[in-house]
C-alpha cells in the first residue's frame, strides 16, 4: 500500500456532537496527513462545498464525504442526491455512517451512489476499526480523482 | 281431470254404445235371422254382461254375468236378480223395475251384488222393458264398476288426506284472491300470526302486514297474477298481537283459462333464526373488533419494542463509547477505587447494550417473519455443528447426537434455524463440570399433524420450580458472573414455537440434565 503524499480532505456530515467527537478522534488514530472538515448539518455542508474551489486556495474540495443519514433539515439523503446530480460534485465517493441499520436506508443509499454503507458499530474499539478501514480504503487502496478535472 | 271423472266418462261412452247394440238386438229378436253373427258377438264378446229377466227371473244370460256373479249359467237361469243384490240396495232396486216395468222406461242405475264367493261388487245397470208373450220381461245389460268406486272412494280419502296435510304443516300455508283476500290460512299460519279461523274470513294480506311493505306486496301480488311462476318472499307480516314475524317462502297463482283465480303461498317463519343469525353477527362483529384491536395493539407493542430498542441503542453507545475514551486517557491517573467505579459503568453500559440487541432480536421473530417453507432439521444440526457452534463443541468437548433422523418440519427456515441453535447453545453452557456435554435431539409425529422434538443433555438440569420462568424474559437462573448471557434465549425459542402454532416445555432432574421438548408442524409431503 501507498500512502498518498498529498494532504487528504475529509468532509465530515453529522449533526451529532458527540459522533463528531468520536469519529474526528478516531480519525486522528489514523497516521495520515489529512484536513478534516466538519459540517453539523446538510445545509452547512453545501455551503461548504459551494465555497470551495478546485484550486489550493481557501477550501479545498473534499476527497471523501463521510455523511450521517438522519438529520434535522434536509437530512443525509436529500444532500447525497444533490451531490450526485451536480456535475462539479458527483465524482466525490460519499460514504454513509449512520446509525440506521434499516434494509431500506441501505437500499436507498445505494440507488443514490453512496461509495459505501457502514451502520455506527456500538463499542469504541470497533468504530476505530471501521474508521481505521475506510481511510485504509480510500487513502491508501483506491485511487481518487484527480482535483483538477 | 281425477280419476273417477275419467272412469265415469268411460262408462258413460261404454253404455251409449250399448244401447246402440240393445237397438240392434230388439231388431234381432223381432226376427232379423240374418244377423245371427252380430248377436253372437254381442252376446259372448262384449264386456258388459246381458240378459233377460222375464217373470222376476233369469231367462237368458250372456258368459260376463256368469263372469261378474261367480254363478254358473245353470246357478242362474230361474233364480230371481234380487237374490243377488246387497239387501241394502235391494228396495232401491226393486222400485226402479217396478217403474221400468210400469212406465215402460228405461233404467240405469248403480248397486251391489254378492258373488258366489261372498264379495260385493258395484254394477251399473242399464235396462229396457221388452215384450215376451205378454210376460213382464226387461232385458238388461250391466257393467262391472267397483274399480271405478273403489278409485272415487280413493279420491274422497286422498282430498281428505291433502286438506290434512296442509292443515297440519309446519308451515304456514295462505290462500288469497287476487287482490289479497285471504280466503284460507293453515292451522301454523293461525297459530303463528294469531288469528282465528273466524277472525281470517274477512281479513285481507294488506292488514297483517307492516304499512311501510304496502307497495312490495302489490308488487308481489302483480308480479304473480301475472306470470304462472312462483314469486320468492322474504319479509314481514304482524301479527294479531302486534308481533312482526320475518316470513321466508313463496306465493303463486292458481290460473283457470289463464285467469287468475287464487294466489297460494307457503312460508317459514324464520323470526328466531333471524334474530339468531342477527346475533351471532353482531358476536361475531364483537369478536373481530376484539381480535383487530389485540392485533393492533399486540403490533403497537412490538413497534414501541423495535423503536425503543434502536432508540436505546444510540445514547447508549454514547455512554460506552466515552467511556472506554475515558479509560484509555486516564488509564495511569485513576486509583483502584476510581477504575473499579468506571469499570462498573462501562461493564452495565455493555450489559445494557446486549440486552437490548436481544430484545431487539426477540421483536424480529414477528417483524422480521418469513413465510412457512419444509426445514431439514438434520441440515440444520449439521450447519450448527460446522458454523455457529463449532468453537463451543471444541471448547467443551461436547458432542451432538441424532440416533435417528429428524423427520421434516415445515416453518421459518432462519427462526427454527434460530431455536435449535439457542437450545443446543443452552446444553453446551450448562455442562457439569469436567463432564463434556452430550446433546441428542429426537423427533416423532405426534397429534394434530406435529412434530415433536426432544433435545436432552447431561447438563446441571434445572429446579422443577423454575420450570415456568425460564422462558419468561430477561430471566436468569445463574449469577451473571457464572453463566454470561442476558437470560433471552429461551425467551426467543418460546416466541418462535409460538409463532409455529406450537408448544414448548421442559422436564428436567438437577444434576441429571434437562429435556427441552417443542412441537412443530409436520412437512407433509402430498
Amino acid at each position: 500500500m501507498v500512502a498518498s503524499t498529498e494532504t487528504l480532505n475529509i468532509l465530515l456530515v453529522e449533526d451529532d456532537t458527540a459522533d463528531q467527537k468520536l469519529i474526528k478522534s478516531m480519525i486522528a488514530k489514523q497516521e495520515l496527513a489529512y484536513d478534516l472538515c466538519v459540517a453539523c448539518s446538510a445545509e452547512e455542508a453545501l455551503a461548504v462545498l459551494r465555497s470551495s474551489k478546485s484550486s489550493n486556495r481557501g477550501l479545498t474540495r473534499p476527497d471523501l464525504i463521510i455523511l450521517d443519514l438522519n438529520m434535522p433539515g434536509m437530512g443525509g439523503r436529500e444532500f447525497l442526491k444533490h451531490i450526485k446530480t451536480s456535475e462539479r460534485l458527483k465524482q466525490i465517493p460519499v460514504v454513509i455512517l449512520t446509525c440506521s441499520a434499516s434494509e431500506l436506508d441501505v437500499q436507498d443509499s445505494y440507488k443514490l451512489q453512496a461509495a459505501g454503507f457502514i451502520t455506527k458499530p456500538a463499542g469504541l474499539v470497533e468504530l476505530e476499526q471501521v474508521i481505521s478501514e475506510i481511510m485504509k480504503y480510500w487513502f491508501m487502496v483506491c485511487r481518487l480523482p484527480c482535483k483538477e478535472y | 281431470m281425477t280419476k273417477s271423472d275419467e272412469s265415469t266418462s268411460r262408462v258413460v261412452a261404454e253404455i251409449g254404445t250399448i244401447r246402440e247394440h240393445l237397438v240392434e238386438l230388439e231388431q234381432l229378436v223381432a226376427g232379423d235371422r240374418s244377423q245371427e253373427q252380430l248377436q253372437a258377438d254381442l252376446f259372448y264378446h262384449s264386456t258388459a254382461a246381458f240378459y233377460v229377466v222375464e217373470d222376476g227371473v233369469f231367462k237368458s244370460t250372456s258368459p260376463q254375468l256368469q263372469e261378474i256373479t261367480g254363478y254358473s249359467e245353470h246357478e242362474l237361469i230361474g233364480r230371481s236378480p234380487l237374490s243377488l243384490i246387497v239387501p241394502e240396495d235391494g228396495h232401491k232396486v226393486r222400485e226402479g223395475v217396478i217403474k221400468l216395468l210400469d212406465k215402460r222406461q228405461l233404467l240405469v242405475h248403480q248397486y251391489r251384488l254378492i258373488t258366489k264367493d261372498a264379495k260385493t261388487k258395484w254394477v251399473i245397470e242399464s235396462a229396457s222393458p221388452i215384450f215376451d208373450n205378454g210376460k213382464q220381461a226387461f232385458i238388461a245389460n250391466l257393467i262391472d264398476i267397483t274399480e271405478l268406486k273403489r278409485a272415487e272412494e280413493s279420491d274422497k280419502s286422498s282430498e281428505e288426506k291433502y286438506r290434512d296435510l296442509c292443515e297440519n304443516a309446519s308451515y304456514m300455508i295462505q290462500c288469497t284472491t287476487p287482490s289479497g283476500l285471504i280466503t284460507y290460512t293453515n292451522r301454523a299460519w293461525r297459530k303463528t300470526i294469531g288469528y282465528s279461523e273466524n277472525e281470517i274470513k274477512n281479513l285481507s294480506l294488506f292488514e297483517i302486514i307492516p304499512y311501510d311493505d304496502k307497495d312490495y306486496w302489490l308488487e308481489v301480488l302483480h308480479q304473480v297474477i301475472s306470470k304462472e311462476r312462483s314469486y320468492n318472499v322474504d319479509s314481514i307480516l304482524v301479527s294479531s298481537s302486534g308481533d312482526r314475524i320475518n316470513v321466508q317462502g313463496s306465493i303463486n297463482c292458481r290460473f283457470v283459462d289463464g285467469k287468475p283465480v287464487y294466489t297460494r303461498g307457503i312460508f317459514r317463519n324464520v323470526t328466531k333464526l333471524k334474530q339468531e343469525l342477527a346475533n351471532r353477527e353482531s358476536a361475531l362483529e364483537h369478536i373481530n373488533e376484539i381480535e383487530s384491536k389485540l392485533e393492533q395493539s399486540k403490533r403497537e407493542f412490538e413497534e414501541l419494542i423495535h423503536i425503543a430498542s434502536h432508540d436505546l441503542r444510540e445514547p447508549l453507545r454514547k455512554i460506552s463509547s466515552f467511556g472506554a475514551l475515558l479509560q484509555e486517557s486516564l488509564e495511569d491517573k485513576l486509583d483502584d477505587d476510581q477504575r473499579e467505579n468506571l469499570d462498573f459503568m462501562t461493564d452495565g453500559a455493555e450489559r445494557l447494550q446486549s440486552m437490548i440487541n436481544d430484545l431487539l432480536a426477540y421483536s424480529r421473530i414477528t417483524t422480521k417473519a418469513k413465510p412457512f417453507q419444509p426445514v431439514d432439521l438434520n441440515q440444520v444440526v449439521e450447519n450448527l455443528r460446522h458454523f455457529e457452534l463449532s468453537s463451543a463443541l471444541e471448547e467443551t468437548k461436547g458432542e451432538i447426537l441424532i440416533p435417528n433422523p429428524l423427520l421434516a418440519v415445515y416453518g421459518d427456515p432462519s427462526q427454527i434455524h434460530q431455536l435449535l441453535q439457542n437450545l443446543i447453545a443452552n446444553s453446551l453452557k450448562f455442562h457439569r463440570d469436567d463432564i463434556p456435554p452430550r446433546i441428542s435431539i429426537n423427533s416423532h409425529r405426534t397429534r394434530g399433524n406435529k412434530i415433536r422434538i426432544t433435545v436432552q443433555d447431561n447438563g446441571i438440569g434445572i429446579d422443577p420450580r423454575y420450570h415456568e420462568q425460564v422462558f419468561v424474559l430477561f430471566k436468569r437462573l445463574h449469577l451473571a458472573t457464572r453463566y454470561q448471557g442476558t437470560g433471552i434465549g429461551l425467551a426467543i425459542c418460546k416466541k418462535i414455537v409460538q409463532r409455529h402454532g406450537g408448544e414448548i416445555g421442559i422436564e428436567s432432574i438437577p444434576k441429571d440434565g434437562t429435556v427441552i421438548w417443542f412441537t412443530l408442524p409436520r412437512f407433509n409431503h402430498s
